[in-house]
């Protein structure tokens, strides 16, 4: 077993980390640090370097340049080092179908060269915290999204990890199993565990303590959800009850002091310079288009609004 | 080690519980060994003949059952008519014996006898083989004749005619049964692809379903993966092993002259090398049907056309020659074929025993690095 710096502050510390294949810069040059027992956010479109990012930290991929340290180990210099101590949780849960829900725990559980009372323990702890208690022996194939997801999450911190990575962990689950897999993050971040999560869904961005922002291999916002949406949003956010027809969203875009107009539900949003200045103009601009039944009305922006404006700003 | 079990463990769940895998790993090699004991002779017997006897007297008779009691040539036929270009064209018979008019009255006055036989080449093989024992039986009638002449003008040649015979002993398979021959081959063919393409798809599955992300990040090494995937598999390969071994003793009664130790200790590293081979195959695919095609390919085929299973390396052409020593079977064949029909030991066998070893060596260390570049 390796030592564990004890004394580190910062769950993760990474300086100036970059990573390139060839031609193609996948992580650029990118800086943020997250404290322990944190909830970090990491966000962004599909191919922004999120998963190369994870490697990186996970020690399976040598950064190009920069540093990185994960609890205190430097990822590039000792990353058999890093694996004993951390959890990994990828989207496809990354169980065995055909081993029962203990025999994966076992499986992982050995893997991690736990045995055992430890082992037994720690099967025990997860079975409960996952609910899985008197399931046991069912294939892990027959158990539905909702509890592969934390039979994976189980399996993830068989071993006691002090840091879990969550790559996209609520995809394809249904918003009952979201909450419930919500909350067990919370607990364990309680109790210590440092927790850097990546999802697509804005909502449960903002469960996050803070969160970075990563767009073409470039980190373009780092904070609270609050701070993001107070620091980053330059203008007010209006909501427009249309229809969500692209004529619709075109006439939007197309009216006075707008910004930018996009889909946001089964509204559009829109940014403007000023809600008082505008808001009378655009009502009397679409009514000029023949819109009717119509409402509009100034909202809070929300992590979505300001992760649009951002990548808006850099295109 | 004790990151090793676990996988190991694992493993064994997936192939007992899967019952394709199960079923191909138990029936697929004892349906392989009974087709092919059967299915591949190489014994050529009861070549279907047609003897046209023009002659109708004592001599031709005389051999026309010379070839009749050979236990070669099955006389199927004995046309009046002189029809044998139709039943060679129809296959009704591969090899036509046509004795002369005349025959006995050429041989009684020290004539110059002939006796033509023609053989079907279709399947130059066999008609290798009807030319050979038919030239033979001719000639020991002939050998007879001449004796018999001589002897009947009071000329007695003690030393008999002719006056040079070859002692002739053949070793190891002094039946010639081929069978003898394919049964321990076929011990290195079915070894190699059964276990090569369940390992491959094996490891694929685990690409497909995610697992093995998990496994590169966790602090398994790649080595520590591979043998840990590669154990159950020898393992399952010596019962395979013990199986052919069975059946082949027992059922087609194939001799077992040497070492059980020395062939299970070698089928251990013959495996081994396989089954990285395997590893390396799916290493670099990502598809099911990809790597156990892919398996297939790099196992059977070469297994079987260049590992000298039924063909002679000896007379390929030098290409096909030189890449029969990157054919891991060349190897165990010598190996097997030593130890099952000459009962040889180590002594004798180390080149091969070495050449695997490297072979398995070589395998193994491929797998494990482009297994740990293959998620990176």
């Amino acid at each position: 077993m390796s030592e564990i710096n004890n004394n580190y502050e910062k769950s993760i510390t990474v300086n100036g980390l970059t990573k390139r294949f060839d031609e193609f810069t996948a992580v650029d040059n990118i800086s943020f640090e997250v404290k322990r027992g944190e909830i970090f956010g990491f966000l962004g479109p599909n191919g922004s370097g999120k998963s190369t990012t994870i490697r990186m930290l996970c020690g399976i991929l040598e950064p190009s340049g920069g540093n990185a340290s994960v609890l205190g180990i430097d990822v590039a210099a000792h990353p058999e080092e890093i694996k004993q101590h951390i959890g990994y949780m990828s989207q496809k849960f990354s169980l065995y179908d055909d081993l029962t829900v203990i025999e994966n725990l076992d499986f992982y559980g050995g893997v991690y060269g736990l045995k055992n009372d430890r082992l037994a323990k720690r099967k025990d702890f997860v079975l409960e915290m996952a609910g899985l208690k008197g399931r046991e022996h069912e294939l892990a194939a027959n158990l539905s999204t909702g509890w592969k997801q934390r039979l994976a999450l189980g399996c993830a911190i068989i071993h006691e990890p002090e840091m879990v990575f969550l790559d996209e962990p609520t995809g394809g689950v249904d918003p009952v199993s979201r909450r419930n897999f919500w909350e067990m993050l919370y607990h364990m971040a309680e109790s210590g565990t440092t927790l850097f999560v990546t999802t697509h869904y804005m909502d449960e961005a903002e469960h996050c303590h803070r969160i970075g922002f990563i767009y073409q291999g470039k980190m373009i916002a780092l904070g609270t959800p609050d701070q993001l949406k107070q620091q980053n949003m330059k203008g007010d956010i209006i909501e427009v009850a249309i229809d969500t027809s692209q004529e619709a969203l075109q006439a939007v875009a197309g009216a006075p002091g707008v910004d930018e107009a996009y889909f946001y539900g089964a509204t559009i949003h829109a940014k403007v310079d000023s809600v008082k200045r505008d808001v009378q103009a655009i009502e009397k601009y679409l009514k000029g288009l023949k819109f009717k039944g119509f409402s509009i009305r100034a909202v809070q922006p929300s992590l979505e609004d300001v992760f649009v404006n951002l990548i808006q700003d850099i295109r | 080690m004790k990151i090793i079990r676990p996988i190991m463990r694992k493993e064994f769940i997936h192939i007992l519980r899967d019952p394709r895998t199960l079923g191909i790993i138990l029936f697929l090699p004892l349906f392989q060994l009974l087709m092919f004991g059967y299915a591949l002779s190489l014994d050529i017997n009861h070549i279907r003949t047609a003897i046209y006897d023009n002659d109708k007297t004592a001599s031709s008779r005389r051999l026309a059952e010379n070839f009749s009691s050979s236990g070669y040539f099955d006389v199927v036929a004995r046309p009046n008519r002189n029809d044998f270009t139709q039943r060679l064209d129809s296959g009704k018979v591969k090899v036509a014996i046509v004795i002369p008019k005349g025959f006995e009255k050429k041989i009684d006055s020290d004539d110059k006898a002939t006796v033509q036989v023609l053989v079907d080449g279709s399947d130059p093989n066999f008609a290798r083989v009807g030319v050979a024992y038919s030239s033979m039986i001719i000639s020991r009638f002939s050998t007879k004749v001449t004796t018999e002449s001589l002897y009947r003008r009071g000329i007695v040649i003690r030393q008999g005619i002719p006056p040079i015979d070859a002692q002739v002993r053949v070793w190891y398979n002094p039946d010639l049964r081929s069978v003898n021959y394919i049964v321990p081959g076929l011990m290195a063919l079915i070894m190699m692809t059964v276990t090569t393409i369940n390992i491959s798809v094996a490891l694929v599955r685990e690409k497909e379903r995610g697992t093995l992300e998990n496994l590169i990040i966790s602090p398994v090494r790649s080595g520590q993966l591979i043998i840990g995937k590669i154990i159950p598999y020898v393992i399952i390969a010596f019962f395979e092993a013990a199986l052919i071994t069975g059946v082949g003793t027992l059922w087609f009664n194939v001799p077992m002259q040497g070492s059980l130790l020395l062939l299970f200790g070698c089928l251990v590293i013959y495996v081994t090398g396989t089954l990285g081979m395997g590893l390396l195959i799916s290493a670099v695919t990502d598809s099911q049907q990809v790597a156990s095609f892919g398996a297939f390919m790099a196992t059977f085929l070469p297994a079987f056309l260049l590992s000298g299973f039924v063909f002679p390396i000896s007379s390929m052409p030098w290409v096909l020659r030189l890449i029969s020593y990157l054919v891991p079977a060349r190897y165990f064949l010598v190996v097997i074929r030593g130890i099952f029909l000459k009962g040889v030991g180590a002594g004798v066998l180390w080149p091969d025993i070495v050449a695997l070893i490297i072979f398995a060596t070589l395998m193994v260390t491929l797998a494990s690095l482009r297994l740990r570049r293959s998620l990176a």
